[in-house]
């Protein structure tokens, strides 16, 4: 899962999420196009199957100008 | 089942069989019977602190301080004085400062069962009292909290939790939630969220997150069982039950069937141990039927499912649950700037996706 989240007076609100599937590489890519001149951040999540634990990374932020 | 601390391909199994226990030192590859004479185990423990000290209890107590190469009867002291009981639940205090202390239940035929306590590694035992609670039935299980060391519950015709190594007890369950007072399986969760949950009549599932003060009914019911959460974690929670092996990642709210055999067949007992970053978790099963079934080919006009059976053997199942390590870099900035209009790209990877090797004794 991406998430997307934009930074909204002080605060971040999440503005979209993308549900991925993961090939047997374990690779995964998505675009987004922002639509505000604002900060924004994503972040992509790893669910829990049956033979994996979940897993997360860090946010990355980024400005639109 | 009891898996080693130190080496999480030492497995120690019981069968409720007579006169031994089984030991596995490969991860469930091969199994030695181990000769216990003169009795008949029903719960098998690991000490914490020493992973040489193996608990047998069942019909009496024994002990090996050699990995389970040889076994010592500690007797029996324990009023009323009645070789005819047996264990029910067996529980080793995570302080390593208790070393040696363990809580037990221990049931007599046609009387209540009782909460005993050791503070020598199961050299004597002492009866617990639990008043002045409102009455103690049947304790059923024991739970020993690692992060908050002193505390233990119990689950009996309710919820008993102490604070001072099981001196002292109070009832916890909610008395609103009748569903609660039962002989439940208690688990408990350290991070990232402490949790406590109860399994409660009908595999409802309650949980608290302040120590047993509230207590909440997860969204999902899915049979009854034995519930643990792996590694303490509150996101990894697997539930053993008759209809098979289920797991759950948001506390019991929603529950999903193990892949494989185990999630189609009788589970009675989990085990699980850490190694190079990942998880080894051991299935007990009595063994089944696995039905899978499928729709045949597209195209027809009515789907025609197809259902195949497999017989799986009683045993013990071992699977390896990854810890994956994901990545992800955002592509089309300048300097951490995206121009209006344009396209940001996330790209990542996650690694090792699995490393599932279901394994069978």
């Amino acid at each position: 899962m991406l998430t997307v989240q934009r930074k909204h007076d002080g605060h971040w609100l999440k503005v979209a999420s993308f549900r991925r599937t993961i090939g047997t590489s374990g690779a995964y890519s998505r675009t987004y196009r922002p639509t505000k001149r604002r900060s924004y951040r994503m972040r992509a999540t790893f669910a829990m199957t049956a033979t994996n634990t979940s897993a997360r990374t860090t946010w990355r932020t980024f400005k639109v100008r | 089942m009891a898996v080693s601390l130190t080496d999480p391909l030492c497995v120690y199994a019981t069968f409720g069989g007579p006169l031994g226990i089984y030991r596995s030192l490969d991860g469930t590859s091969h199994w030695t019977f181990v000769p216990i004479p003169g009795a008949q185990v029903s719960r098998l423990l690991v000490d914490p602190f020493d992973p040489q000290r193996v608990y047998a209890a069942g019909s009496g107590f024994y002990t090996s301080t050699d990995g389970g190469d040889h076994w010592t009867g500690a007797g029996w002291n324990l009023p009323p004085s009645s070789p005819s009981g047996s264990f029910v639940d067996l529980a080793a205090d995570p302080d390593p400062d208790h070393a040696g202390h363990l809580l037990a239940c221990f049931g007599t035929a046609g009387m209540p069962r009782l909460l005993c306590s050791t503070t020598d590694y199961g050299a004597s035992w002492q009866a617990v009292d639990v008043s002045p609670g409102p009455g103690l039935h049947n304790p059923h299980c024991i739970a020993f909290d690692r992060a908050n060391l002193g505390t233990v519950y119990f689950a009996t015709n309710g919820v008993y939790k102490s604070t001072d190594y099981g001196a002292t007890w109070q009832r916890k369950d909610d008395e609103k939630q009748p569903g609660m007072a039962t002989e439940g399986e208690i688990a408990i969760a350290t991070d990232p969220k402490p949790m406590v949950t109860v399994e409660g009549q009908s595999g409802h599932l309650y949980r608290s997150d302040d120590g047993g003060a509230t207590w909440q009914e997860a969204k999902s019911t899915e049979y009854g069982g034995v519930d643990v959460f792996i590694d303490g974690d509150s996101t990894r929670l697997y539930r053993a039950t008759s209809q098979g092996l289920f797991f759950s990642s948001d506390a019991g709210d929603s529950w999903e069937r193990a892949a494989g055999v185990v999630g189609q067949v009788q589970t009675t007992a989990l085990g699980y141990a850490d190694m190079d970053g990942h998880t080894i978790l051991y299935a007990a099963t009595n063994g089944g039927e696995a039905k899978t079934s499928g729709s045949a080919a597209a195209g027809t006009r009515r789907a025609a499912h197809a259902t195949t059976t497999r017989l799986v053997g009683a045993g013990i199942y071992r699977n390896v649950v990854v810890t994956p390590k994901m990545t992800l870099k955002l592509s089309g900035l300048s300097r951490g700037i995206l121009r209006l209009g344009k396209r940001v790209t996330a790209k990542g990877v996650v690694t090792p996706t699995s490393l599932a090797v279901p394994r069978s004794c």
